[in-house]
């Protein structure tokens, strides 16, 4: 067990890294903007066009990244910490994969292109996918997993269906459907960021009977924990912040699953902390990913989730080659 | 009764195994009657052996791509059960572990760089998938063998190994890449004899390595200690497992691209059907043969005249078998 | 020298080395327990004897032979093992499991012959699970399933039996049951080396007692001459009497 001294200094580390990984986001891209221009366009606003492309084209994505990445560690935080299976992560489990599908279904049937449409179109989607693999799945781990793979397969399979005979539908689908941030940035913030806030709040209050359930239900229960119903919630929250999070950015997998394996040692035993670790490295991940992006094909952009695939690869075998991929 | 696995088996092995051999060469037939226009039972039958004027359009153009439908997916069949078997684990298959999207890195390698031959481009794809397979493994070695340390190493890659798959699409020439976007749905269309020669030479000869190794592998399915003190020597097998394992699977990827979760499902499926222990390699075999043969009629005929990539078939209905087959095992108990 | 022999044995794991300059002999047609506190090395010590473990230096030999210079399939034909961990492939009967047993006495070829059959049916009927046949191993309870993975080793027809703490998850029964099984199977003429928790069970059923502490041999020999006060206190770290069994005249432990 790691002393509270030593999370705390680790949280501070993170949050510098959160800090520079935003200004990298501002400053890197087709455009290098210097940093202390990328400052001025904030202190000392002139409309030069180095501070339009901070103010309205990188600082929107900035948030939209910050809002994804914290969105998509904390429900895979809260998936893990729920099913106690250290691979559970909203994209394993089919969750990314109904909120996709629920919002291509719902631009075929109603060409429901709203933006609150298609928010409520993905937590339904992921929702009843959740609720399907839960089903499913049990109570066994690897059972769970199964599910999610083999669901995530079937919708994957019938959108590709979709999408090959309505082709006008879906020009712009094809984008999305590869996770990203490019593009995002035109379309309104505040209802998605909005619900992603809400999640998180909710998220901070299920730590004390998440907690309580790390020692197991029946001792969480005999200490006075409703079992049952914190479960439920757990598990709209998660399906929740994964669905609003693959509304706006498409399908990026991996997040969820790398941030809470890399700091689990350090938080092992506290669901708060690694909580507030994933919320801080959850953007980072997600930032640094953008920058590298933009900066491996400056022409085209390659999509975010092709490169958190490649950071957070090597960065999951290490962790998984490191403390073994089952204790919880 | 003995199955040639050496593996006495019950009666319901055989009845399940004849079952899905019926049900496979039923489904083979219909799609050998299916073209432009229906041919009748009467008339494939007689284009069959030989005579009819349909014999050409059924021999020529249907056969070639109903033969690859089911020996390629016996071959995927098979090699999902060997890795499931070596890693202990149903998600240890060669589509979730990376080795599938390997070989067609290799596959995309050779024809952007070499513009190759169809034996380069099998050869590029075996290389690359054998590659991948020792990457993981090697990276699951460490104080002892973990499945499930294996399992999530190699999600891990299949991942990175899929992205840099998209990235040499976008990056590749607007040719090769119109090409190889079918290509990357998996896709039997337009398959000819000439094509499937060589991959079918090659299919049988590991098919018949993986019969004679298959007692061992089951035996080796008791876990390390228990194998090894009753004689196996698990260094060599293992090798020569994910051998045969990976060629079954890079040589179906290198002609057909990637076809996935025949690899994933089929031995689960089969191993169910069959009422057998553990994850026998001929139900799982038949399985894939016939799972293959069924998305390829159904791929040729949801869209007509519009052929779909039967990848996208095989993914939603082996999704959707497994999904099945799970409710029924958490119903039973 | 015949039979089973450990000379000079250096073991460990990684970078922890667990013994050093370990010697034994297995005494041919007897039962020997080794006994000692926990991570003494006794599962170590078992794991070497039958090539589980690879010695860092010194060499296990049976009939004088190096181990490392026979074939496995030879070596699984005279010793058989028992872990503490196996794994059951999912949905297998136990007449199946127990058929696995035969696994080095059959060559490439796949047939089953009659000696592989009566092998099977002997090692059912010895450990009494022949009404178990048909059943699926995940059905059955803990001690049910540890005597069909006895009765799979047995079918291995080993005249060397080696098992690694065969009783811990049974219930007190069971324990028994299975230590008179392993002193029939010495009646029978096999020879048996058991890793045991429990000294005075220990003492009341081997011929032959090896203790361990810190991955050493302390003692060795007829259980009435190694179980002494001592003994217990120095390998234990336990103050006891050591009194005669009431029903075995064995040497029994009782603590302080």
């Amino acid at each position: 067990m790691s002393d509270p001294g030593r999370r705390f200094s680790g949280l501070l580390l993170a949050l510098a890294a959160a800090l520079v990984a935003a200004a990298a986001s501002l400053a890197v891209g087709t455009r290098t903007v210097p940093l202390d221009e990328v400052v001025r366009a904030f202190t000392d606003y002139a409309a030069t066009d180095d501070h339009i492309v901070v103010r309205d084209l990188r600082l929107p994505r900035m948030w939209l990244g910050i809002a994804v990445g914290a969105a998509l560690a904390v429900s895979g935080a809260l998936v893990q910490t729920l099913t106690r299976n250290p691979l559970a992560e909203p994209g394993i489990l089919g969750v990314t994969a109904g909120a996709s599908f629920a919002i291509l279904l719902a631009t075929a049937l109603w060409q429901a292109d709203a933006q609150a449409a298609q928010l409520v179109a993905a937590a339904v989607g992921a929702l009843a996918a959740t609720a399907v693999v839960y089903a499913v799945g049990g109570s066994s781990p690897l059972r769970l997993v199964l599910a999610g793979v083999a669901l995530s397969a079937v919708l994957g399979g019938l959108g590709l269906g979709i999408r090959l005979a309505l082709p006008d539908v879906f020009d712009d689908y094809r984008f999305w459907s590869v996770g990203s941030l490019a593009g995002r940035d035109q379309v309104p913030l505040e209802l998605p960021l909005l619900v992603i806030a809400v999640g998180l709040a909710a998220a901070l209050l299920l730590v004390p009977p998440l907690d309580a359930m790390l020692l197991g239900d029946e001792v969480a229960h005999t200490q006075g924990t409703r079992v049952a119903r914190t479960r439920t919630i757990t598990l709209v929250v998660l399906t929740v912040l994964a669905a609003a999070a693959t509304a706006i950015a498409g399908p990026i997998l991996f997040v969820g699953l790398i941030v809470p394996h890399l700091v689990r040692r350090l938080t092992a035993g506290s669901v708060g902390w690694l909580l507030a670790y994933c919320v801080v490295l959850g953007p980072v991940l997600i930032l640094v990913s953008d920058v590298v992006a933009r900066l491996l094909l400056p022409t085209g952009e390659v999509p975010v989730a092709v490169v958190t695939a490649f950071v957070g690869g090597p960065v999951l075998i290490w962790v998984v080659r490191r403390y073994g991929a089952v204790d919880p | 009764m003995r199955s040639v696995l050496g593996q006495p088996g019950g009666p319901r092995l055989v009845v399940g195994c004849v079952g899905i051999v019926v049900t496979g060469l039923l489904v083979a037939f219909v799609t050998l009657m299916h073209g432009a226009t229906w041919s009748t039972p009467g008339e494939t039958l007689a284009g069959l052996l030989g005579h009819g004027e349909q014999t050409f359009v059924i021999t020529r153009w249907r056969a070639p791509q109903v033969s690859a439908a089911l020996v390629f997916g016996a071959a995927l069949g098979l090699s999902g059960a060997v890795f499931q078997n070596l890693t202990r684990n149903p998600l240890g298959s060669p589509d979730i572990i990376g080795l599938e999207a390997s070989a067609f890195t290799g596959a995309l390698v050779v024809t952007a760089c070499l513009s190759g031959t169809a034996a380069q481009v099998a050869t590029g794809s075996v290389v690359a998938g054998l590659a991948a397979a020792v990457v993981v493994y090697a990276l699951a070695r460490k104080g002892g063998f973990s499945g499930m340390r294996l399992v999530v190493i190699g999600i891990a890659v299949n991942a990175m190994v899929t992205a840099t798959n998209q990235w040499l699409v976008i990056r590749a020439d607007l040719e090769v890449a119109m090409a190889t976007t079918a290509w990357s749905a998996g896709s039997l269309n337009g398959t000819d004899w000439h094509d499937v020669r060589l991959p079918f030479a090659l299919i049988a000869a590991l098919a018949v390595g993986l019969a004679l190794s298959a007692r061992t592998m089951h035996q080796a399915a008791l876990g390390d200690d228990l194998a090894t003190t009753s004689g196996v020597r698990l260094g060599p097998h293992r090798l020569a497992l994910v051998v045969l394992g990976v060629g079954c699977t890079a040589t179906v990827t290198a002609v057909a691209g990637p076809i996935s979760f025949v690899a994933l499902a089929a031995p689960q499926i089969g191993r169910r059907i069959t009422g057998s222990a553990g994850v026998p390699l001929l139900p799982a075999a038949l399985t894939g043969a016939l799972l293959l043969a069924a998305s390829d009629l159904l791929a040729q005929t949801l869209t007509r005249p519009v052929p779909l990539p039967v990848g996208m078939i095989t993914t939603a209905v082996g999704g959707a078998y497994l999904i099945w087959l799970l409710v029924m095992e958490v119903r039973k108990r | 020298m015949t039979g089973l022999v450990a000379h000079d044995l250096t073991l460990g794991y990684g970078e922890r080395v667990v013994s050093t300059g370990l010697s034994l002999a297995v005494p041919p047609g007897r039962l020997t327990a080794v006994i000692g506190p926990n991570a003494c090395g006794k599962s170590t010590l078992l794991r070497a004897l039958v090539r589980l473990q690879e010695p860092r230096a010194g060499r296990v030999e049976l009939d004088g032979v190096d181990l490392r210079r026979l074939r496995p399939r030879e070596v699984a034909r005279r010793i058989g093992f028992l872990p503490q961990r196996m794994v059951a492939p999912e949905g297998i009967s136990v007449t199946h499991l127990v058929r696995r047993g035969r696994y080095p006495h059959r060559d490439w070829r796949l047939t089953w012959t009659d000696v592989d059959e009566a092998a099977v049916t002997r090692a059912l009927l010895d450990t009494g699970v022949e009404d178990l046949a048909s059943r699926r191993i995940e059905e059955l309870s803990g001690g049910q399933a540890q005597r069909v993975w006895l009765a799979m080793v047995l079918a291995q027809e080993t005249e060397l039996l080696l098992l690694d703490e065969p009783t811990t998850f049974l219930d007190l029964a069971h324990q028994y049951d299975l230590l008179r099984l392993l002193a029939r199977l010495r009646d029978a003429g096999r020879t048996v080396v058991v890793v045991l928790h429990d000294v005075n069970q220990a003492a009341r059923f081997a011929d032959h007692l090896v203790a361990m502490q810190a991955g050493r041999v302390v003692a060795a020999g007829a259980p009435a001459e190694v179980v002494t006060a001592d003994l217990v206190e120095q390998v234990f770290g336990l103050a006891c009497e050591v009194v005669p069994d009431p029903v075995a005249g064995s040497p029994m432990v009782v603590a302080h």
